[in-house]
């Protein structure tokens, strides 16, 4: 599904993503760790064109995406989710969503169709399966952060997308909402047959649902591989229990 | 030898126009790097500094002193209202989108309008420059209004010490600090909103001692505002919001510009300098010393 | 934002149509009773509620301050007055000139400007719009330099103060409906997604430089047809009208009625040109009681006066609601 290949960034001579190398497979639940710093946001701005990379190339189902513009890449099949979240503060829930799924449906700069018409279907059938219909109406700055991150996901999903790009859904969330919002990941994944590449802090919650895990330090890949065998890696406990 | 002569005579009066200028343009480039706030009422600082040294001459004795009088005077008045302005006004509204900033310095534009015209009424005043200056100067072959040559030197002065205050001093590392991130500024300790108003009062100086200087040679009327604030602002905006080199480089350029247009086509002349600012902006929209901000 | 709410407002809309036909039926009679004076002064007064409407497109809804629509506006007039003054054109042709011209030079300034955001796009189109203002000011032979273009011509059916009235309010309606058809459109949605949150809205798919593009060229080309409506009814243009305090009329009717809401600019329009009107009636000093008017209201009403009451009244219907 994806493949990055010799992808690399620096940033004022900080070498924030160095010659990563990475495949994705189609479906998976794959999970990049790393401590904090190794790189990991960066790589997603990179796959989702927010940076240009010096070196390397982004390649989706066997078509290079490298440096494309983020409305493009969007458009191919890739939604992501931000660290700090990433909503319409001012809008109705139901609008957040609306303006993704408008889009998807094409219909963006159609002037003289009714807005809340368009999309009225999809919008609150994905409204109801993360469970936000209750909050329809409510504005986005007026949810409390484990909804607005809901709302986040609601939102990446709208676009139909074929690779979802999670960065840290489960930061700042209580133990149950973590616990419904990795059945929600998986459960999309099976699902809408969806590749989930995401990112996390929380290593219970990664062993938990991910088939591959990637470990990033300092910018380079540590190592990778299905759970069991990252878990066992000597070079990986001692980065994390070395350094935490 | 006639060509050269109007070549030099021409890039003169275009550095004349430039120093004084850059002055304005300096104080509104600081301002906006460290308060980032565009104040619009600043051509109408100039202005009133302008008024101010009209009026002063008007009151004191004939003498040469009133012209150094005049520079201080409008200098110290227009940091005052700089100051009253940032307080009274602008702190409120520091929190609040860009347009609000935007809008209130218009308003204060409008009143500062008006208030010269109740003040000094509409016909436009000249002053004479003083004695000390009223002579030329010979350099190399052709001669030179002293007065025009103390104004280019007066730029030059204020660009210098301008970089020396805020490359060496503690005050321009302060103010330096404060325009890179006030936060944390703030939770070492110092007093960030002084600073802030101390650097409007700075440049809100700069734009009355400007205005003063210059009083002996323009015509001092109430439509001077709007004229300098738009060539302060391409000046800024050509060289780099913040960046006082970048305005004194621009000033100059926009000057040469200016004049020897009047050479090609002195009608459209004014044209000029507004063409290399939107080629600029178009190759380098943050200007050419500017930092590239959102 | 234009977004009704259900249930309890379902009954004052009933209120809302009543108040619609009044408004409408007061419309259509000031000509009978009104002085040409006052004629003239709400035909000025539809003219600007129509131009801070749909400049509200962008600054309200959009969250780009422009200050360069003097240009599109002055365009628009300037087009109608040379068309009409050097060429025998049919009026409906002279009259379409407007906003086409407007539309498109909001294109290519929007283009070139749309590349900045903020405060650099703001003050990019005031340069641009300035360098506009003074080739239109200095090119004597083409556009009358600083006498401008008098006499422009109305059709004999425009010719009475009536008609012209009529003829103006009838394109402003239809503008302010069409805005209004625009906002809430998926199109109108986005443009407040982009103000609401650029980098979402780019990760949705949105190409943001052509939906500023499109709404840039939208706004400029309602400004160049309000300047075309505007020197119709003086029947002459100068440079005046190009200079950049007409763009800040837009932004300023916007703010004292309220940007965040639709209505809020006519409001605006309607308070600030009679305003205008009653204080340079009484002193010659206008700008500074404007300048004094404006400083408390960017101060303490940010929403605007009708954007204040509009809050006010929904929270009232809500509380009405909860009982």
């Amino acid at each position: 599904m994806l493949y990055l290949e010799n992808l690399g960034k620096s940033f004022e001579g900080l070498m924030a993503v160095n010659d990563v190398n990475m495949m994705v497979k189609e479906g998976d639940i794959h999970a990049i760790i790393g401590p904090n710093g190794a790189g990991k946001t960066t790589l997603f701005n990179l796959i989702t064109g927010y940076h240009h990379p010096d070196t390397g190339k982004v390649v989706l189902r066997k078509e290079d995406i490298t440096g494309l513009p983020r409305h493009i890449i969007c458009q191919k099949g890739i939604a992501r989710s931000f660290q700090r979240v990433n909503i319409y503060p001012k809008l109705t829930v139901f609008q957040n969503v609306q303006v993704a799924v408008s889009s998807q449906q094409g219909y963006t700069f159609s002037l003289f169709s009714l807005a809340k018409r368009i999309g009225r279907k999809e919008t609150e059938e994905l409204l109801d399966e993360l469970g936000l219909f209750q909050y329809k109406d409510l504005k986005g700055e007026e949810l409390s952060h484990g909804v607005k991150k809901q709302l986040e996901l609601a939102i990446s999903l709208a676009n139909k997308p074929k690779l979802l790009l999670l960065d840290e859904p489960t930061a700042g969330m209580a133990p149950e909402e973590t616990r419904i919002t990795l059945e929600l990941i998986q459960m999309l994944s099976k699902g809408k047959g969806l590749t989930v590449l995401f990112t996390e802090h929380d290593i219970a919650a990664v062993f938990a649902i991910a088939k591959r895990i990637t470990v990033m330090h300092q910018g380079a890949i540590l190592a990778e591989g299905l759970p069991e065998e990252v878990r066992a890696n000597p070079e990986v406990q001692r980065v994390y229990l070395g350094e935490s | 030898m006639d060509e050269l002569n109007l070549f030099l005579g021409l890039g003169f009066s275009g550095l004349v126009r430039a120093e004084v200028v850059f002055v304005v343009a300096a104080g509104l480039t600081l301002i906006f790097g460290v308060v980032k706030i565009i104040n619009f009422a600043h051509g109408s600082f100039y202005m009133v500094g302008a008024f101010i040294a009209y009026s002063v001459v008007r009151i004191m004795p004939a003498s040469d002193g009133a012209f150094w009088v005049t520079l201080v005077v409008a200098a110290a008045v227009i940091a005052a209202v700089g100051i009253l302005t940032e307080v009274l006004l602008l702190r409120p509204i520091y929190a609040r989108a860009h347009l609000f900033q935007i809008l209130l310095t218009y308003g204060l534009t409008l009143v500062i309008a008006d208030l010269v015209r109740i003040i000094w009424g509409t016909a436009f005043k000249t002053i004479s420059p003083p004695l000390l200056f009223s002579g030329s100067l010979m350099l190399m072959g052709r001669s030179y209004s002293t007065f025009y040559l103390f104004v280019i030197g007066l730029g030059i002065t204020v660009l210098i010490s301008m970089w020396l205050m805020l490359d060496k001093t503690r005050f321009g590392l302060l103010v330096r600090a404060a325009s890179l991130d006030s936060e944390m500024l703030s939770t070492l300790g110092i007093n960030v909103p002084l600073i802030l108003t101390a650097v409007f009062a700075l440049g809100s100086a700069l734009a009355g001692f400007a205005g003063a200087v210059i009083a002996p040679s323009v015509s001092i009327d109430p439509g001077m505002d709007v004229t300098m604030l738009t060539e302060a602002f391409l000046v800024i905006v050509i060289g780099g919001m913040g960046s006082i080199w970048g305005a004194f480089l621009a000033s100059i350029i926009i000057g040469q510009v200016f004049a020897f247009g009047t050479l090609l086509l002195p009608q459209f002349a004014v044209i000029f300098p507004y063409m290399i600012g939107a080629c600029v902006l178009i190759a380098r929209p943050q200007g050419l010393f500017g930092r590239a901000y959102h | 934002m234009g977004t009704l709410l259900n249930g309890p407002q379902r009954h004052f809309a009933n209120l809302g149509v009543l108040w619609w036909v009044a408004v409408g039926i007061i419309l259509m009679v000031f000509p009978i009773f009104l002085s040409k004076f006052w004629l003239y002064l709400i035909t000025f007064m539809l003219i600007q509620a129509l131009f801070a409407v749909s400049f509200n497109l962008i600054m309200g809804y959009g969250g780009m301050i422009s200050f360069g629509h003097a240009a599109f506006f002055g365009i628009g007039a300037y087009a109608v007055a040379l068309l009409s003054a050097r060429t025998s054109l049919p009026f409906a042709l002279i009259l379409i000139s407007a906003p086409v011209v407007g539309g498109l030079l909001a294109l290519i300034i929007g283009f070139f400007c749309l590349r900045s955001h903020g405060l650099y796009f703001a003050l990019l189109t005031m340069v641009f719009a300035e360098m506009l203002y003074h080739v239109v000011h200095k090119w004597y032979n083409f556009t009358g330099g600083d006498n401008g273009i008098q006499g422009i011509p109305l059709p004999f059916f425009l010719e009475t103060q009536a008609s012209y009235y009529y003829f103006v309010l009838f394109l402003v309606v239809v503008g302010i409906i069409l805005v209004w058809r625009i906002v809430n459109s998926p199109f109108g949605n986005a443009v407040m997604a982009f103000r609401e949150n650029e980098e979402r809205t780019d990760f949705v798919g949105i190409n943001t430089m052509k939906l500023r593009l499109e709404a840039f060229s939208i706004s400029g080309l309602y400004s160049g047809l309000c300047g075309g409506l505007f020197a119709l009814l003086t029947q002459q243009v100068s440079p005046d009208v190009m200079f950049w305090t007409k763009s800040a009329e837009p932004i300023f009717m916007g703010l004292f009625g309220g940007m965040y809401t639709f209505f809020g600019p006519i409001v605006g329009a309607i308070a600030i040109v009679f305003l205008e009107q009653f204080i340079s009636a009484h002193t010659k000093y206008w700008a500074i009681f404007m300048g004094l008017i404006i400083l408390p209201v960017v101060l303490f009403l940010p929403e605007g006066l009708y954007g204040t009451f509009e809050r006010r009244i929904k929270a009232m219907i809500r509380r009405r609601g909860e009982i």
